[in-house]
């Protein structure tokens, strides 16, 4: 299934218009990973599945809000992490999220920062920052959550995030002076 | 979508990513990568298994599904009906808007006439148990019945079927005439008096169709309470008191009927089988 690029937004317009068809193709392409990203957020693979599927009830239902800017791929990442929290919510003892091992992603959107993220010092600035900083880096940052999100998914309070982004992002600067 | 970045997770990278093995700053990238890259998506397919995949597919068209039935069912199955009771339930003729539009419109018209002539309103009266026991025999007759094919051939216990439909009907135009009949200066009394009549002719129509045709059944049920209400009525007073019927010995009668009613059924309901001739 090979689909030329740009397809994403027509596929979901046709999702928007009600083809169970287009679900599926949006589906087969973009479950996979997103499995595969939640995975490294949360080590219950019940819990994936069960985060995946209503990711997609939501992608069916809310395919008409898409307002067409950015990818789809990230919509539907910020649709599944959102659906993460809340169902880490729902069972706070049967799951635990991954934290120092997954940590240390960064802002990606512009593709200077995604070039040095992975060969310039900025990659090793985030290694070396303590596993609890890189975490709240990584949900903030890189997964696009507010600080009260990311203090969900992280199990923590929201000032404690906002202390650990103020340490990170100083000791990122010192790091990259 | 077209990729807007020279870089690529060669294989070996996205092979680390899967196992957890990249480092943060691979996978950090990788990701980020994946959110634009159509090719790399579908490089990763292969990844998750495919009967995962499958599984979750399969409940996630479950979920859909169940969302687009119609809410009456919706609320059917929150009730703890099950989705084959529920579907049976939604297929009465009662369900359709057509039905309740026509059954309506017959009582208005009923009542239009009874607020011109107090004796129209007896005679409304006396003719509303008809009402459901015409629909509940309608619902399921055979030459009514447009899902008899359908019902013949599905392994579905034909008893509960019939009661569930005759049920579906019997307590939708039941509650349409006890609107049309609450409508009529009567009283309370007027409102619920004939329902207990209603209900033994109901499920004497159901008894009688063990043996012969339903629409035959609801003929001779409706010319029994007629002649009832002919012989209540001239028992008392002249000119005939057409609400006669309605006094304790008529519900007592009723009373009556409906347990002879309901042993009949429950004896003879193998007969009922709509794959069988009646």
């Amino acid at each position: 299934m090979v689909v030329a690029g740009g397809t994403d937004a027509a596929v979901l317009g046709r999702v928007a218009a009600g083809d169970r068809t287009a679900l599926g193709e949006l589906y087969a392409e973009h479950a996979p990973w997103l499995v595969l990203r939640l995975t490294r957020r949360c080590n219950d693979p019940g819990l994936v599945d069960e985060v995946v599927q209503d990711t997609f009830v939501a992608v069916w239902r809310g395919a008409g809000r898409w307002d067409g800017r950015g990818e789809v791929a990230a919509w539907i990442w910020g649709i599944g992490v959102r659906r993460l929290i809340d169902a880490l919510r729902r069972t706070p003892t049967a799951t635990s999220v991954l934290l120092p091992e997954a940590a240390g992603r960064v802002a990606s959107a512009e593709e200077q920062v995604l070039l040095g993220v992975e060969h310039g010092d900025l990659g090793g600035a985030l290694v070396r920052l303590s596993p609890e900083l890189r975490a709240v880096v990584q949900a903030t940052v890189l997964d696009g959550l507010t600080t009260r999100e990311a203090g969900r998914l992280l199990g923590i309070p929201t000032g404690t995030v906002k202390t650990r982004m103020m340490r990170a992002k100083a000791a990122l600067r010192q790091e990259l002076a | 979508m077209t990729p807007r970045t020279v870089w690529h997770p060669d294989a070996t990278a996205l092979q680390a990513y899967v196992d957890d093995e990249a480092g943060a700053a691979l996978a950090a990238s990788t990701e980020a990568h994946l959110l634009a890259c159509h090719t790399c998506r579908l490089a990763l397919v292969p990844a998750v298994t495919p009967t995962r995949l499958a599984l979750v597919r399969a409940d996630l068209d479950d979920r859909l599904d169940a969302a687009e039935r119609p809410w009456v069912e919706r609320c059917l199955r929150r009730l703890g009906l099950g989705e084959a009771d529920a579907r049976v339930l939604l297929a009465a003729p009662s369900m359709r808007r057509a039905w309740w539009l026509a059954v309506g419109l017959a009582l208005s018209l009923g009542l239009v006439a009874a607020g011109q002539d107090p004796a129209q309103a007896d005679a409304l009266l006396v003719f509303a148990p008809l009402l459901p026991v015409v629909a509940t025999a309608a619902s399921y007759a055979p030459r009514f019945d447009t899902a008899l094919a359908l019902t013949a051939a599905t392994p579905y216990p034909t008893m509960r079927l019939l009661l569930l439909r005759a049920g579906a009907v019997a307590v939708a135009s039941t509650a349409l005439a006890v609107v049309a009949a609450s409508a009529l200066p009567m009283g309370l009394a007027g409102t619920v008096s004939w329902l207990l009549p209603a209900v033994a002719l109901i499920v004497a129509v159901l008894a009688l169709s063990t043996w012969v045709d339903a629409g035959v059944a609801a003929g001779i049920c409706s010319a029994g309470w007629l002649t009832a209400v002919w012989t209540a009525g001239y028992g008392r007073a002249r000119p005939l008191d057409p609400l006669a019927v309605y006094d304790v010995s008529g519900q007592l009668a009723s009373i009556a009927l409906l347990g002879v009613a309901v042993v009949v059924l429950v004896r003879h309901r193998h007969r009922l089988d709509p794959g069988s001739p009646a």
